[in-house]
């Protein structure tokens, strides 16, 4: 190592360690988010360089020489492997959805740092390397999805077990994050007309790429993007308007067009609503995060959230309940640890791949980027006063409807705020109310909506920011509604269709309807008994999301960790090894906690005992104020521990199939039969990260003066 | 490298200067992707760009399509109703990220 590149490193480790060192002991003061960004930027600048690297060359051997399937199923005239920069925004675009921005806005009950400790940490110890081992160990295998290589390497149980994560995380996905729209949308004619919109703005941005102009995907999302930003303005001016009732609507009734919407969008053809949709939403979601960060550096605010709160000990929280650990490592999934990229790292960015040394950049790299999403989005909501947060993160039983219920409730729980601050709150972004706002997008729009302000536009158009944050994470979530719906419809048509043959066929309609009609009812049930439950919804339902995410996890590490000892591998199988046993410990914790836990607050069926005991004796407890909604917690309170005790037998029994696999292979003697692809040489000269170095560059240009 | 096949009803429905073109739509669910196929006939001279070929056949895809095609068998066949034409193809649901 050259001593300029000791000093620069040396100076990046101070930054961060001066990061984590004020985080860690400012105590009873408010700490300026810019110390945040400088612990995880530095953190992740020195996880990138060095442990990052460490895995590339050490663990996995990534072999520059070796061709990538990119490289190998091109046919040297039509096709050439992806760009690294294209790639890794194309990945980056797949990984980032939703999730890192509600995950850590909800952890933020328990204060600062816990989240922000575990989406740092998270991310450099397991989320990344799980991205990149997958992408890696896909990409050798022809870019193999999840449950291929889980059915290849473990066995059918294994490959089973992947499949039944999926479409578990797809349903109770859908119904979380449609809870959260709804949590959004719900009574704000703004909001409702501005999404409303982007519906038909949808459909002519389908038209106009499919028949106008085909192909012009860039002019497109340009177009569809300006009218999306009038839908926002416009949306100010029906609030004002006779039309202000037709789009205020109840949160059931919202629930029931989100229902008819995530069908219809699963039926239609992908071109005319969903594709528009998506590019709309990738474009909006990389412009917000880049608009946030630069925010937060120029108006560097003030956290007024403590370090931790006495939720992170006591269990107690409104927001969800449960202690420290497990639990914000299950809330906090996507942005430190998620599953789900374990199915973008296989199967189609391995395909793109120009070169084996590359996985670091995109497999890690990407992900350390989605990471910095969280960070963002936990710091916007500890920008909030404690007693604004609290006061629209809790469920209306807590707190009532009015300013004057909730600022008495909030502040029996340690905190201070008026109702005369609460009315003010709701006033600056035009809502009639910000009570019992929960899920967390409302909150996240109001912190952005101060950051954004601060610096562009002053508080005149905080309401304007309000608006477009809500919009921004509206669409967001509703691409993922109808795509998931789709996803699951086409997942379930797969699977029925190897019992009987025709409901396989895309194109046969009764089996498209009937299946696209079991997704929608499947996520819709639990979309419908979360905006009635009077204990809130989202608090029951985001910890199950993270639970069935943090599954999928495992079963990633799991394949990771197999394919290491099988591979000969076996004394870096600490590398997924550790992350993988954390995984198992966070997610059989919480599930053991959810089903098993004597306190009705957390235990979900010590919550059903509780009010079945109260129904028997003719009593209605709080929150529930009918006998109605008192069957209704029954209800949901079964359903859901027999979905978390189900899942952890499924994460059992794979981690036992894995480990008979694992003794085998450390037990034989003979090399276990590879399921790589053969070596083939690589003829790509290509550099390994986004910079060329001064060798990659002498190597690029002998290859382009030998080519002629 | 490609093996597409149009079926007699496929030929006969597509005109003397039309192809297949195949595309690829991503759709994203929360933080995991996956993509669908679909494919339509689309005057040669109204072709995007970077369209590509596909072997010897009257099949054309761009290139993020080609790679998910590659290795494929694909059968195109046609459903006629009137002047409505529908081409289908037995490629998967999905590209295969999510399976």
């Amino acid at each position: 190592m050259k001593l300029r590149s000791i000093i620069i490193w040396t100076a990046v480790a101070v930054v961060g360690a001066v990061g984590w060192a004020v985080l860690a002991l400012s105590r009873g003061e408010n700490v300026n988010a810019i110390w945040l960004l400088a612990a995880a930027l530095g953190s992740y600048a020195i996880a990138y360089r060095f442990y990052a690297r460490f895995i590339l060359r050490r663990v996995l051997g990534a072999d520059a020489r070796r061709a990538t399937p990119a490289e190998r199923l091109n046919n040297g005239i039509d096709y050439h492997p992806t760009d690294r920069r294209i790639l890794f925004g194309h990945h980056f675009a797949a990984i980032a959805g939703a999730g890192p921005l509600v995950g850590p806005v909800l952890a933020a009950q328990m204060g600062y740092l816990p989240g922000t400790i575990w989406i740092v940490a998270g991310v450099i110890f397991a989320g990344a390397v799980q991205d990149m081992v997958i992408l890696f160990f896909s990409m050798r295998r022809n870019g193999k999805s999840l449950g291929q290589m889980a059915r290849d390497e473990i066995g059918p149980i294994g490959g089973a077990a992947a499949l039944v994560a999926v479409f578990a995380i797809m349903i109770i996905l859908l119904a979380v994050l449609a809870l959260v729209v709804v949590g959004a949308l719900a009574r704000s004619p703004w909001g409702t007309f501005s999404i409303a919109m982007t519906i038909p703005i949808a459909f002519f941005m389908g038209f106009y790429l499919r028949k106008l102009r085909p192909g012009r995907v860039v002019e497109t999302t340009v177009i569809g993007v300006g009218l999306l930003l009038l839908a926002i303005v416009a949306g100010g001016w029906v609030q004002e308007s006779s039309w202000a009732e037709t789009f205020t609507l109840s949160p059931s009734a919202l629930s029931l067009w989100l229902i008819a919407y995530g069908f219809v969008a699963a039926v239609l053809p992908v071109w005319m609503l969903l594709a528009p949709r998506d590019y709309l939403s990738t474009f909006m979601k990389i412009g917000t995060i880049v608009l946030l960060a630069i925010g937060v550096a120029i108006t560097m605010p003030v956290m007024r959230t403590t370090a931790f709160t006495d939720f992170a000990f006591n269990g107690k929280g409104p927001v969800f309940a449960g202690s420290l650990f497990p639990f914000v490592f299950i809330i906090i999934a996507c942005g430190a640890l998620s599953g789900f990229h374990s199915l973008i790292s296989s199967g189609t960015t391995p395909k793109m791949i120009q070169k084996e040394t590359q996985v670091r950049m995109i497999g890690y790299g990407s992900m350390l980027m989605e990471s910095f999403v969280a960070v963002m989005a936990i710091t916007a909501a500890c920008i909030l006063s404690p007693g604004l947060y609290f006061a629209m993160n809790s469920p209306a039983g807590v707190v009532g409807a009015t300013v004057q219920t909730a600022a008495e409730a909030v502040s029996n729980m340690g905190f201070v705020i008026t109702p005369e601050q609460l009315q003010a709150a709701a006033q600056a972004v035009q809502e009639q109310t910000l009570i019992a706002r929960t899920g967390g997008a409302p909150t996240l729009a109001v912190g952005l909506s101060q950051i954004f302000s601060d610096f562009i536009g002053g508080p005149g158009l905080q309401a304007f920011w309000y608006h477009f944050a809500i919009m921004f994470e509206a669409l967001f979530i509703l691409t993922t509604v109808d795509a998931g719906t789709r996803v699951g419809r086409f997942m379930l048509q797969d699977t029925l269709g190897n019992v009987w043959k025709p409901i396989g066929r895309v194109s046969w309609w009764p089996g498209l309807v009937g299946t696209s009609a079991v997704v929608v009812a499947a996520w819709g049930y639990f979309l419908y008994q979360g905006v009635n439950d009077p204990l809130g919804g989202i608090n029951q339902l985001f910890p199950l999301f993270g639970i069935a995410n943090q599954l999928l996890a495992a079963v990633a590490l799991t394949v990771a960790t197999t394919l290491l000892i099988k591979s000969g591998r076996l004394k870096w199988a600490w590398v997924t090894g550790v992350p993988l046993a954390w995984d198992v410990a966070v997610t059989l914790t919480a599930s053991y906690q959810k089903v098993f836990s004597a306190d009705p607050g957390l235990g979900f069926f010590a919550q059903r005992n509780r009010f079945q005991a109260a129904i028997d004796q003719g009593q209605i407890l709080a929150p529930a104020k009918t006998p109605e909604a008192m069957r209704q917690i029954v209800v949901n309170s079964t359903v859901d521990g027999i979905l978390a005790a189900f899942f952890a037998i499924l994460i059992i029994i794979v981690l036992l199939d894995a480990i008979r696999v694992w003794v085998r292979a450390i037990r034989s003697t003979e090399p276990l039969p590879s399921t790589e692809e053969p070596f083939v040489e690589s003829k790509l000269v290509e550099p390994a990260g986004l910079i060329a170095t001064r060798e990659e560059k002498e190597l690029m240009a002998a290859s382009a003066t030998e080519k002629g | 490298m490609f093996s597409i096949t149009l079926t007699a009803a496929a030929r006969e429905a597509l005109r003397p200067d039309e192809v297949i073109f195949f595309e690829w739509h991503g759709i994203g669910v929360c933080c995991a992707h996956d993509g669908e196929f679909s494919a339509r006939p689309v005057r040669r001279a109204r072709l995007p760009r970077r369209a590509r070929q596909l072997g010897d056949d009257p099949a054309f895809a761009l290139p993020v399509a080609w790679m998910h095609l590659a290795g494929h068998a694909v059968t195109i066949d046609c459903h006629t109703w009137g002047r409505w034409r529908r081409f289908t193809t037995d490629l998967p649901c999905l590209g295969g990220t999510v399976r």
